[in-house]
């Protein structure tokens, strides 16, 4: 048996469809938004397996996550045969669904499909979509016009509104059939063709709340056009990077997004529903110190971009050379910028209380020695954003020399250990992903993080105050060990100098930081321990080496007595890693031998106890 | 009488239950109730209820007494013909019940068994763990519904137990669960194990739809229930031994296979409350969880080697079978 489409297609495509036929054979079973029905499809492998794949993995899977209303307007860009908007209409009857398909093949099958199931609120439209900027009609209110029409008289006629739209370039690909993208793409493997082009900004006519987009490298020109429309639920799959700033606008509906990027499924543009209340932007957080030599001109840079993307927290005693410093440097005048009088704080207390200040979704904490590259916390935010990961960062390296804020042009960082990890694109840049645990040994590099709030309070992850020094290893430990990895953005650095000498009370500051690490760890269940207490054994020896003799017994022997406490309350499994020969200590291994002995009788929670009491640096 | 009852519990969710009630408001599909039960919440979430107007509502109020207790209220008073559950932080899509109620009068089940999907913390969006396992059941079984006397019932049952015990991946009939006499495990948390298994053991008529119905959030904005490491996770242990216990009792325990694959999931669960303890209290935990097994029927001890069976249920089998290998 065959059919025939209707044919509704406009002057330039008829013979195309003129010479479509249906055979029962085309027809192929959609399993969607709980509707089983047979439709019509072109015989080409490629485009409906590639079509059924992106029904179940992307569309189906992200309405599943958002509540739709009973009724609303889809939009339907790269509509292909159907695949989302008959399953959709079945499931969603109180919708009116406008579908955009230029190729006239995928457009035949789709008005084939709306007409046997009588699916009078899908309205069929053979344009590809654009941006308006380049693709505006000569008469957009005509075109405006014609559009809002259709939303009641399904009958109005296409040709004149296609006769309104100017004709575009297109590259349709000859291997993979069914696929069209913007521009004229010279590679054989596309030919080239020219199809009439709405602007996307005619469409907000249409008052749409849904938008489903497949136009690839037209995305963000698309989402430009429509990023002041009240859209609640934004679904697809992208083949460019798109800046997440477009999904911004705060009167631009809920905005609930999910277009993973094709082939980086853990990559793309993704939203839900926010219930914090946080305002989405990136707080810098500034621990100004109160004396030394500083240099806050990055601020400044930071700022240049207008946006208000990133604001900056600074958080400092007024009365300081730095402060005014720093004051003077970024302009009390912009919005963005805030300062919190903090005197006498520590820089974990004014980042924790600049932390307590902030509304944003995002987290940064740097200091006095950080100088990042103009574009560096804007690209991280980015890659917070379209990962939804805890923790990014950026590169880094270390400024030395007279001059510690002179960045040596040319140099960059090396990363050798992540040389070899698989590079993903984002923006003009790429980034990789590292393991958690390769970075929990490594020295603190917290200043380079973005962190998303959320998670930071989640997890109760704050600077411990009472810690002159180790803070931000304690920091950085706890976020590293709840999460899996950390997407690290490659291109832009950040620079910064190396912290002063450790004071006298450095020992002390080391063993307090492990007695919390480790009543973290044992509080909250941490299976991985072997990172943290390779870390313990480096952190040890190398600070023993920079004692006086007199001072190394009593950090030895306190050191063993966490030690110990450890060994009875994660059990000898957890040590298999870690032997005791790590330390080369004989007052250690003695001392430790001492207390673990003692705790023989006592249970594990016992030894939590001991961990949980009182502090090494009283 | 509605077709379908769904039953929320809520304990302080605040604005964040408006997303659960939204998504079973907007269902496409109107012949529901919904039954919202308070356990003992504070201010801000009583005034969200107190707003809610839609006359398909129902909010009964308790003091505090437990998931399982408050779940166990909002059956005793469902009108629907069948019952579900949402828990509070999460959502239904809006064709789900017209999905399921156009399963359920094509094949008038005692148990619907529903696919879902995970909103992870990253934002992540995947299928819901047990997509596998669906799978798999859809390969054995296309035609999405068994009765007791199909010869492949049992070995669907035993596929189904493999499924994520989750409340919200069902969907059962008033009348049977009236006649079974199935509720929840009060006053104990990570009951779901409980209701699984005997919800599964005791159908008559098992059918599995083929679309997500719900969606599970991991968030970092709210601390679950499925993220405590402390005491609390003992609850699984009391919860396993009253499962197995019961499962003992029924016909199907004589079924090697199916016997395994009870004790396994169970076991897969103590194991996982075991990784998410705190260090302090493991030892305790192990010894609950030896006394436990020491206690339950021996024939749980006699394991059959079946290629059905997954790793991970294999490997709970023998990890917990080997500690208490003298006893078999």
């Amino acid at each position: 048996m065959k059919g025939k489409p209707v044919n509704r297609l406009p002057e330039h495509q008829t013979s195309t469809a003129d010479a479509t036929v249906f055979d029962l054979d085309d027809q192929i079973e959609l399993h969607a938004f709980g509707q089983t029905i047979s439709v019509f499809a072109p015989k080409i492998d490629f485009l409906r397996a590639d079509s059924l794949w992106r029904l179940r993995h992307i569309y189906q899977r992200a309405l599943s996550t958002q509540s739709l209303a009973k009724e609303g307007v889809a939009l339907d860009i790269g509509a292909g045969f159907g695949v989302f908007a008959v399953p959709f209409a079945l499931a969603c009857p109180g919708w009116q669904i406008f579908c955009f398909e230029p190729d006239p093949t995928a457009f035949a099958y789709l008005q084939k499909n709306i007409d046997d199931l009588a699916l009078s609120q899908i309205i069929a439209l053979p344009f590809a979509v654009g941006h308006t900027k380049e693709d505006a009609p000569s008469d957009a209110k005509a075109v405006c016009a014609a559009l809002k029409r259709l939303q009641y008289d399904t009958e109005a006629k296409l040709d004149r509104l296609t006769a309104l739209l100017p004709l575009r370039n297109h590259s349709k690909s000859l291997i993979h059939n069914g696929y069209l993208e913007r521009g004229h793409n010279t590679s054989a493997e596309f030919s080239f063709v020219k199809v009439p082009t709405l602007a996307a900004g005619m469409l907000e006519v249409l008052s749409p709340t849904l938008l489903k987009i497949i136009a690839p490298k037209a995305e963000v020109e698309i989402l430009t056009d429509l990023s002041q429309s009240k859209i609640d639920h934004v679904i697809g799959e992208s083949w460019r990077h798109i800046p997440t700033s477009i999904q911004q606008a705060p009167s631009a509906g809920l905005r609930q997004t999910w277009i993973p990027r094709a082939g980086q499924s853990q990559f793309g543009l993704r939203r839900s529903l926010d219930i914090s209340g946080q305002s989405s932007h990136l707080d810098v957080i500034v621990a100004i110190p109160s004396d030394g030599d500083v240099n806050f001109s990055w601020i400044a840079d930071l700022l240049s971009d207008p946006s208000m993307e990133i604001r900056v927290l600074v958080v400092g005693d007024e009365a300081t050379e730095p402060a005014k410093l720093a004051l003077q440097t970024c302009s009390r005048s912009d919005p963005r910028v805030r300062f919190f009088h903090r005197p006498n704080a520590g820089q974990g207390s004014s980042w924790n209380f600049g932390r307590l200040q902030s509304s944003a979704t995002h987290i940064a904490f740097v200091d006095a020695q950080s100088r990042p590259e103009q574009s560096f916390f804007q690209g991280l935010l980015e890659l917070a954003r379209q990962t939804g990961a805890e923790v990014v960062q950026g590169p880094f390296y270390g400024l030395e020399g007279e001059d510690p804020f002179q960045i040596p042009f040319g140099v960059r960082p090396q990363e050798t250990h992540a040389a070899l990890k698989p590079r993903f694109e984002i923006a003009d840049t790429t980034y990789h992903r590292m393991g958690n645990f390769a970075l929990i040994s490594e020295p603190p590099t917290i200043w380079r993080r973005v962190y998303r709030r959320d998670f930071l309070d989640n997890r109760r992850i704050w600077f411990p105050e009472h810690l002159a020094s180790m803070g931000e290893f304690v920091f950085q430990t706890l976020t590293l060990s709840a999460i899996p990895d950390v997407p690290t953005l490659d291109g832009v650095i950040f620079g910064h100098a190396p912290s002063k000498p450790a004071g006298q009370d450095m020992a002390c500051c080391i063993i307090e930081s492990f007695r919390i690490l480790l009543n973290r760890a044992g509080g909250e269940g941490w299976n991985e321990l072997s990172p943290l207490f390779q870390t313990f054994a480096f952190q040890l020896n190398k600070s023993v080496a920079h004692l006086d003799a007199q001072d190394q017994p009593a950090f030895l022997k306190s050191a063993a007595e966490l030690w110990a406490y450890a060994h009875k309350l994660f059990g000898p499994d957890a040590f298999e890693q870690a032997p005791l020969d790590m330390f080369g200590s004989v007052t250690f291994s003695e001392h430790f031998a001492q207390v673990f002995g003692k705790l023989g009788p006592l249970s594990t929670s016992q030894a939590w106890e001991f961990l949980s009491q009182g502090s090494y640096c009283d | 009488m509605p077709k379908i009852t769904c039953i929320t519990t809520t304990y302080n969710e605040g604005a964040l239950l408006l997303t659960a009630v939204g998504s079973i408001l907007n269902q496409s599909y109107r012949d529901f109730e919904y039954l919202i039960i308070d356990d003992g919440s504070s201010q801000e979430t009583l005034e969200i209820l107190s707003r809610l107007t839609d006359p398909r509502v129902r909010v009964i109020r308790q003091a505090n007494a437990g998931l399982s207790a408050a779940r166990n209220a909002g059956l005793e008073l469902a009108q629907g013909d069948y019952i579900c559950f949402l828990d509070a932080d999460d959502l239904r899509p809006n064709w789900s019940f017209a999905a399921i109620a156009s399963l359920i009068d094509a094949t008038q089940p005692d148990l619907v068994l529903c696919p879902g999907v995970l909103s992870d913390l990253r934002g992540q969006i995947e299928d819901f763990y047990d997509a596998a396992v669906f799978e798999q059941i859809a390969q054995f079984l296309p035609e999405g519904i068994s009765a007791r006397n199909n010869p492949k019932h049992t070995r669907l049952c035993v596929m189904a137990q493999q499924l994520e015990p989750q409340s919200a991946n069902k969907v059962v009939g008033r009348s049977f669960l009236q006649a079974v006499g199935l509720h929840f495990p009060a006053p104990y948390f990570f009951e779901d194990i409980f209701f699984h298994t005997l919800a599964i053991v005791q159908a008559d008529r098992i059918a599995i739809l083929d679309c997500p119905a719900f969606t599970y959030f991991r968030r970092y904005q709210r601390h679950q229930i499925t993220a405590t490491t402390g005491e609390l996770r003992f609850d699984i242990v009391s919860v396993a031994k009253l499962t197995l216990d019961a499962f003992a009792l029924r016909p199907e325990f004589s079924d090697l296979a199916y016997r395994n694959v009870v004790l396994a999931s169970c076991l897969k669960l103590i194991d996982w409350c075991e990784t998410c303890l705190a260090h302090p209290l493991r030892a305790t935990f192990r010894q609950n969880v030896r006394e436990m097994t020491a206690s339950i029927d021996p024939r749980f001890g006699e394991i059959q080697h079946d290629e059905g069976l997954s790793p991970i249920f294999m490997a709970a089998l023998h990890r917990h079978l080997l500690v208490s290998n003298d006893r078999v």
